[in-house]
């Protein structure tokens, strides 16, 4: 499978341009104007996101140009890339527990959650821990698609007390963690939403620049998945102590957050829009 | 950043959706501190409105506050003044039906404590009402102060960012404004900017230099202290006619204009204007150049041109200049007159065919055998004294001509053509030649009258003795008749004296008195002496017809000798007195085809000569007959006609002159010193001949005429 990934081209090529600008430092809004320009369906849908109540845009904003000035190029890459990879999830399908809708439930939740970690925890880079979040668990539909039959093996081998990469691993004879970090490679993913995919069930086992948005995203993880908005439908989740100690995340934060994430996630109703279909 | 500003939402809508009246309580030019809090007691926002609410609505609502927070003692009604520094820039409120502060930015910091106790009381409002507790409140605050702080700072980093960009871009600006800058002080033009006054704004090195001032003393002063008036008004010719923003326009192409230096000398200067837009501003750019050298040039070429121009214009010679392929490319004025034509109309037409298509006989002249043509055929220099061109009306004129081929970089371009109309040259030449003619015979007349005068005397002595001769035959013959008269009566009647011996004896006595013999010898003769008279006067009277008149001006074949021979007899007087004429006349002369009268004239014009050349000699003393030998042979294809004298000979000194005209030794009266003159013209111009001499001082001259049997190319005719 993993020797298959240069055949994988799930993710529009407009999302990996969109990537790539946002990443490059000599980059800047007119780039990403122009790439995002040459779909329209992608710049509607960004457009509507920006016009939403989570911004509380007083001015209707009707033109990319205005957005990037208006949010910043991070913000409208994020939104881009949400848009884009809500493709993937179009056609909605129940394997067990496994809802290909719940799949994107959980990425764009842990995304808003991550992000609230970070701005929480003064991280100059939530943005960036958004955008790890929402990439997360890409592998899982990864998987869906282009090994479908195994991947309902794995959906109906699932117990409750055996982590989803075990038996992923098991029955693939990879999970999803190194499946998408090498995909991700391959796209040109930053480095931070890489780390984020292979370690955001094990941090601990990460050193390195990105550690802050690798935690935030296993924290987020953690949280969206008590919420009970999980990646498989199970919900076994490990307590990462050594990200949350990492974080200094004590019993009371995480009560404080996941009571703030409703909200946050009421607010981003529009992110988890599927498809870019004009509405 | 203004687009975020622009984009805050209207906090008194927010406040006003909130609660209700509190846009009722605005009062613009009011600034009040408001604080704003939900239904649940919550703060939504700390602010110094600006036109909003007057300070006792705020009061009311800050002292209503901690009411509303059920006896929270952490919270102290502000007073107002000392929130004075919170002025908020950017704030990013909610919509209220999400009950929450999203995020507040504050250019200067909250005051510590009173922010912080605010929000502590707002949250804790909230948090109470739903009845949490105290850890989970505190951590809350916290989070909502992490996360203002943290959009905060990304703020700023965004705003720096925004700066950045902007100082950059004004940094890139600079560097292209000095890099202009550079480019306009090192060009070698001056440059001058000016405003939409008039007024200098900037100017270059150049400019200072070309203009005499130092480096800043032509900055705010009008444009005119450079360009005198009324030429500095037309900075302003342009108008504002709307040119885009940061577009260039030419005004004004390029005008020479007197510039005025510092010390107030004026020079000539080229000038171009541009006009800029600048926003709403016009800029006017002018780039000057000295052109004082290219004026001087210009002028000494002008002036150079304007005295060719006047020297072909004035000159009495038609000039005409042909390219390559003939065609006229310059004609001056004379020409044009000339050729009847306006000089505009003949440039760029065909020489030859427009002025020389025609020879003179009114055959077609081909270019091949123009001799202006051979010219562009770098056959060099050609000249021609019998051409003609045409006008155009049709009409033609006899013209001298010159071409001369120009070389440049030695290729042939072309030729130039110069050329005169000798009609009036001809008409004199033919006055001239007439006025000889009319000379040598009225020289003629004289001798010719005292040839004709002698036979005539003598025919009237022998009239008059046959007059006396013829009585003295009357007397015998009436003797004789009286006797046959008596004899014829007889017996009847008397008169016997004519039938008696004395009438016999009278007839005899007439006949003694007649002296019968002596008539009858020398009356035969006298009417022969007098019929050689009559023959003489003749011969005379036909050598005179045949020289003055022998057929026109027409070639025809002459028979030479016989021209000779009538020319002597004409002549006779002239020569009888000092030489004797031999001739020595082939016999087998062919016919040569030539113009009588014309060698008549030249023949008569030798004789003559000869004659005078021998008496001059005669009258030195040296008095014996002179001898004149006239003689004609054939040489190949042309006669030889000469006359040798046994004259004085010509002087060394004038031998090289004796063909000019005008030019003779002879005394006035003599001669007009125009026989040779025509002699050489009548023989080389008109029959392609040659006339030549040999001289030996004080043994005589021999004239050598060589003329061609068949003149070929047929000579032109003549035009008299």
């Amino acid at each position: 499978m993993v020797r298959r990934i240069d055949e994988i081209s799930t993710l529009p090529q407009i999302a990996l341009k969109v990537m790539e600008i946002a990443n490059d430092p000599d980059s800047g809004a007119a780039d990403l104007k122009e790439v995002m320009e040459a779909d329209a369906a992608l710049s509607a849908r960004v457009l509507r996101n920006v016009n939403s109540s989570a911004y509380a845009v007083r001015t209707r904003i009707t033109n990319l140009q205005q957005a990037i000035a208006y949010l910043g190029l991070k913000q409208i890459r994020n939104l881009a890339m949400t848009a884009s990879v809500s493709e993937l999830f179009k056609r909605d399908e129940q394997i067990g527990n496994y809802r290909r809708l719940g799949l994107w439930r959980h990425l764009v939740s842990v995304g808003i959650c991550a992000r609230l970690i970070g701005l929480r925890r003064k991280l100059p880079t939530f943005e960036d821990a958004f955008l790890a979040g929402l990439l997360h668990d890409i592998g899982i539909i990864l998987e869906d698609q282009h090994a479908h039959e195994k991947f309902c093996t794995v959906i109906a081998s699932l117990e409750p007390d055996v982590p989803l990469a075990t038996i992923e691993r098991r029955v693939l004879g990879y999970d999803h963690t190194t499946l998408a970090e090498a995909v991700a490679a391959n796209w040109g993913f930053p480095s931070a939403v890489r780390e984020a995919i292979r370690h955001h069930h094990n941090s601990a086992a990460y050193r390195g620049p990105d550690i802050d948005i690798v935690r935030c995203v296993e924290v987020a993880n953690l949280i969206c998945t008590l919420k009970g908005m999980s990646s498989v439908g199970a919900k076994l989740v490990q307590v990462s102590l050594p990200a949350l100690q990492g974080l200094a995340i004590t019993k009371e934060d995480i009560q404080v957050l996941a009571e703030d994430l409703d909200q946050e996630i009421a607010a981003n109703e529009s992110l988890f829009q599927v498809g870019t279909e004009r509405g | 950043m203004d687009s975020i500003l622009e984009s805050i939402p209207d906090l008194l809508d927010v406040v006003d959706e909130a609660v209700p009246g509190t846009r009722a309580l605005a009062r613009p030019g009011r600034p009040a501190w408001m604080l704003l809090a939900d239904a649940q007691g919550r703060l939504l926002s700390l602010e110094e409105f600006h036109l909003a609410v007057d300070r006792e609505a705020a009061t009311r609502l800050a002292a209503d506050l901690p009411a509303r927070l059920k006896g929270t003692s952490t919270w102290r009604a502000p007073a107002p003044k000392a929130l004075g520094s919170g002025r908020i820039v950017a704030a990013r409120l909610k919509g209220l039906a999400d009950e929450r502060l999203l995020a507040c930015g504050f250019t200067d910091p909250i005051p510590e404590g009173h922010g912080r106790d605010v929000l502590l009381a707002a949250v804790a409002g909230g948090i109470v009402k739903r009845g949490r507790d105290e850890a989970t409140l505190r951590t809350r605050i916290d989070h909502l102060l992490a996360e203002h702080e943290t959009l905060r700072a990304s703020h700023s980093l965004a705003i720096a960012a925004v700066i950045e960009e902007r100082e950059g871009r004004i940094r890139a600006e600079q560097e292209h404004a000095s890099q202009l800058r550079a480019l306009m002080m090192a060009a070698a033009d001056g440059i001058v900017t000016v405003d939409e006054t008039g007024r200098i704004e900037s100017f270059n090195a150049t400019a200072a230099e070309i203009f005499g001032y130092g480096p800043s003393e032509m900055i705010g002063r009008s444009i005119s202290i450079l360009m005198p008036v009324p030429y500095h008004l037309w900075w302003h010719d342009g108008g504002g006619t709307g040119i885009a923003d940061g577009d260039a326009r030419r005004t004004t192409l390029r005008r020479e204009v007197p510039g005025c230096r510092k010390d107030g000398s004026m020079f000539p200067m080229d000038v171009s204007v541009s006009e800029v837009s600048l926003g709403s501003r016009r800029l006017f750019i002018g780039i000057f150049r000295d052109i004082t050298e290219r004026k001087q040039a210009e002028e000494e070429l002008r002036r150079l041109h304007m005295q060719n121009e006047m020297i072909l214009n004035s000159a009495g010679e038609g000039i005409m200049g042909v390219d390559r392929q003939g065609t006229m490319i310059f004609v001056n004025p004379a020409a044009a007159r000339m050729l009847g034509w306006d000089v505009a109309a003949l440039v760029g037409r065909s020489m030859h065919e427009t002025v020389h298509q025609t020879l003179c006989d009114g055959s077609a002249s081909p270019p091949g055998e123009c001799p202006v043509c051979r010219t562009l055929e770098g056959d060099g220099r050609s000249t021609s004294g019998d051409e003609v061109f045409w006008r155009q009306d049709g009409t033609s004129f006899p013209v001298e001509y010159t071409g001369k081929p120009i070389h440049e970089g030695g290729q042939l371009v072309g030729a130039v053509i110069t050329f005169r109309d000798i009609t009036e040259k001809r008409t004199l030449e033919t006055q001239l030649r007439q006025a000889q003619k009319l000379e040598s015979i009225g020289q003629l007349a004289a001798g010719i009258a005292h040839e004709i005068n002698t036979p005539t005397q003598y025919i009237g002595d022998n009239v008059r003795f046959l007059d006396d001769a013829f009585r003295d035959l009357i007397h015998v013959l009436s003797a004789c008749r009286a006797l046959r008269e008596g004899e014829a009566r007889g017996p009847e009647g008397p008169a016997p004296a004519c039938r008696s011996p004395e009438g016999l004896a009278r007839v005899f006595a007439a006949m003694d008195e007649a002296d019968l013999e002596y008539l009858v010898e020398e009356i035969p003769a006298a009417i022969a002496q007098s019929l050689d008279g009559v023959r003489r006067v003749s011969k005379i009277v036909l050598s005179m017809k045949e020289f003055s008149h022998p057929g026109g001006h027409e070639m025809q074949a002459v028979d030479l000798n016989k021209a000779l021979e009538s020319t002597l007899t004409v002549s006779r007087n002239e020569w009888k007195y000092v030489a004797e004429v031999a001739t020595d006349l082939a016999p087998d002369l062919p016919l040569v085809t030539c113009i009588p009268g014309d060698c008549n004239q030249v023949f008569l014009n030798l004789i003559v000569n000869a004659a005078h050349a021998i008496a001059e000699k005669s009258q030195r003393g040296e008095g014996e007959m002179g001898k004149i030998t006239v003689a004609t042979r054939r040489e190949n294809d042309g006669v030889i006609v000469s006359v040798a004298d046994t004259g004085a000979g010509i002087p060394w000194a004038v031998r090289s002159r004796i063909f000019d005209p005008f030019f003779t030794t002879k005394s006035v009266g003599r001669g007009t010193g125009q026989g040779l003159a025509i002699a050489h013209t009548i023989i080389t111009e008109r029959h392609g001949g040659a006339i030549g001499f040999e001289s030996e001082l004080g043994r005589g001259t021999t004239f050598t005429v060589r003329l061609p049997i068949h003149p070929n190319p047929a000579p032109r005719a003549t035009r008299e």
